[in-house]
């Protein structure tokens, strides 16, 4: 087997285009699938205990807060997935975007709510964030 | 520091899939409008969305998985405007394929039903055939 280390790849022709061989034969962007942003986040307290890309999460309003990105994103049109731990660590709370409108490419507002369908913080939400950055 | 500069990488061998140590990239994931004519916004490894029924959805991939047992996440966001929330995942487990899977989503409550909502975004990890 052989390994390369290095400390930061760059594509050649154009700098965030790098492709790579990810199955049997399939080639993949590599930038195009990385996570660019995530949030493990208490809610209750609030607190962010690790972050990638993440400049500070405002606690909006009850059930609600939102992660500003150190880089943005190059568009408001990127795709977020979000999970959400309830009160008393039942996975209970159900958890995404709180609007369209809520999605910049500079920060998300996150809306969850508890199994009465009531927004609620949550013991513990997490936040993930594909698509390019700016 | 050294900085490497390339346009393709592959392993050693010329075909086989490239380690990233302690890294694995999303295999496909996309956002696009659930309510009324289904319309893609942005996708990676996406070709096709197929508005199946009320708040069901398929995604086919470009690349194919190598197998069906991959991870699916979903995300979403209940209206362009108004705030709220909803639930979403894929329909079951036989909705899974290499090729294809479905998503389920609906506005979250203590009974749930399938229904349409403004932004659907769903992320696929696991390995490509």
């Amino acid at each position: 087997m052989s390994l390369v280390k290095t400390d930061a790849l760059q594509g050649k022709t154009t700098a965030n285009d790098i492709t790579v061989t990810v199955g049997a034969t399939a080639t993949q962007a590599l930038e195009a699938g990385l996570a660019k942003v995530w949030l493990n986040y208490i809610q209750q307290t609030p607190a962010i205990r690790d972050s990638l890309n993440v400049s500070a999460a405002t606690d909006i309003a009850t059930g609600r807060y939102a992660p500003a990105y150190v880089t943005n994103m190059n568009t408001a049109i990127y795709c977020v997935t979000c999970n959400s731990i309830g009160y008393h660590n039942h996975i209970e709370n159900a958890s995404g975007a709180a609007s369209e409108a809520s999605m910049t490419s500079s920060d998300c507002d996150i809306q969850g709510n508890n199994s009465a369908n009531t927004t609620a913080d949550s013991a513990l939400t997490c936040f993930v964030a594909h698509g390019s950055l700016a | 520091m050294s900085e490497l500069r390339a346009d393709t990488i592959t392993a050693s061998d010329g075909t086989s899939p490239v380690t990233l140590t302690k890294q694995s990239a999303a295999k496909a994931w996309a956002n696009f409008n659930g309510t009324g004519v289904v319309a893609v916004r942005q996708t990676f490894n996406q070709t096709s969305l197929t508005d199946i029924t009320t708040g069901r959805y398929d995604l086919s991939f470009v690349s194919n998985m190598s197998n069906a047992d991959y991870s699916v996440s979903t995300g979403g966001a209940y209206s362009a405007t108004v705030s709220g929330s909803a639930g979403y995942g894929a329909a079951a487990v036989n909705n899974l394929t290499t090729s294809k899977y479905q998503i389920q989503t609906g506005p979250y409550s203590s009974s749930p039903q399938p229904a349409d909502i403004q932004v659907v975004m769903p992320c696929v990890s696991g390995d490509l055939a």
